[in-house]
C-alpha cells in the first residue's frame, strides 16, 4: 500500500510537470536561452521519473518489492546531497547577479529566472543521482 | 565482506529474483549483496540466513584485516 502511495504521488509530478510544459510551450511564441534550460530540466524530470514509474510497475506486478532498506538509503542520501546541492546552487545564483552582470555586461536573472532554476536543478539533480546510486549499490 | 548467498542460493535452485521474493526485496539489492556492495541490516540478513536455511555467521564472512 505504501509503495501505491509513492507511486500515485510520483505519476501526479510526472503528469502536472508534463502539462506545464504543454501550457508552456503554447503561450510561448519565441524561447530565450534560460527556458530552453528549463525545458531540457522539465524533459529531464518527466523522463526520469517515467523510467522508475514503468520499472517500478514492473517489479510490482511480478510480485518484487520496490521500496526495501537499499532504495530507502538510497533515496534520503540522494534527497540530502540534493538539500546541499540547492544551497549551492541559491548562493551561486546569488554571487552571478552580484558579479557578473556588472562585469561582463550581461542581464541579472529576474526573480521568476531564480525560483525557475532553484526549482527545476535539484529536481533533476536528485533523479540524476537516485539513478547513480541505485547503480552505485550501498551508499 | 563476502558472502555465500550465490553458492547457497544455486543449492536451493533460487534465483535473485525468486530469493528477492522470499525476503521482500528489490532483485538488485539480492545482487548488491552476492557482490558485496552494500551491508545489509540484521533484520534482512537474518530473513536472508532464514530464506537459505542457514545461520548469519555461516552466510556472511567478515575479514578481520
Amino acid at each position: 500500500m505504501k509503495n501505491k502511495y509513492g507511486l500515485i504521488l510520483v505519476l501526479g509530478i510526472a503528469i502536472a510537470a508534463l502539462v506545464g510544459l504543454l501550457f508552456f510551450l503554447k503561450n510561448s511564441s519565441e524561447l530565450a536561452v534560460i527556458e530552453y534550460i528549463y525545458l531540457l530540466l522539465v524533459l529531464l524530470i518527466v523522463v526520469g521519473t517515467s523510467i522508475i514509474l514503468l520499472k517500478n510497475a514492473k517489479e510490482i506486478k511480478i510480485g518484487l518489492s520496490v521500496g526495501d532498506e537499499l532504495t530507502e538509503k538510497t533515496t534520503w542520501k540522494a534527497g540530502y546531497y540534493t538539500y546541499l546541492f540547492s544551497v549551492w546552487v541559491a548562493i551561486s545564483l546569488l554571487w552571478y547577479n552580484i558579479l557578473v552582470p556588472e562585469r561582463f555586461g550581461v542581464p541579472e536573472l529576474s526573480v521568476e529566472q531564480v525560483i525557475g532554476i532553484l526549482v527545476l536543478l535539484p529536481g533533476a539533480f536528485f533523479i540524476g543521482l537516485a539513478f547513480y546510486f541505485n547503480k552505485k549499490g550501498d551508499v | 565482506m563476502k558472502t555465500r548467498i550465490k553458492e547457497l542460493r544455486a543449492r536451493y535452485d533460487l534465483t535473485q529474483e525468486d530469493l528477492a521474493k522470499l525476503v521482500g526485496v528489490r532483485r538488485e539489492t539480492i545482487l548488491f549483496l552476492e557482490k558485496g556492495k552494500y551491508n545489509p541490516s540484521l533484520k534482512l540478513a537474518h530473513d536472508i540466513a532464514k530464506a537459505l536455511q542457514t545461520s548469519i555467521d555461516e552466510l556472511f564472512i567478515f575479514d578481520d584485516d
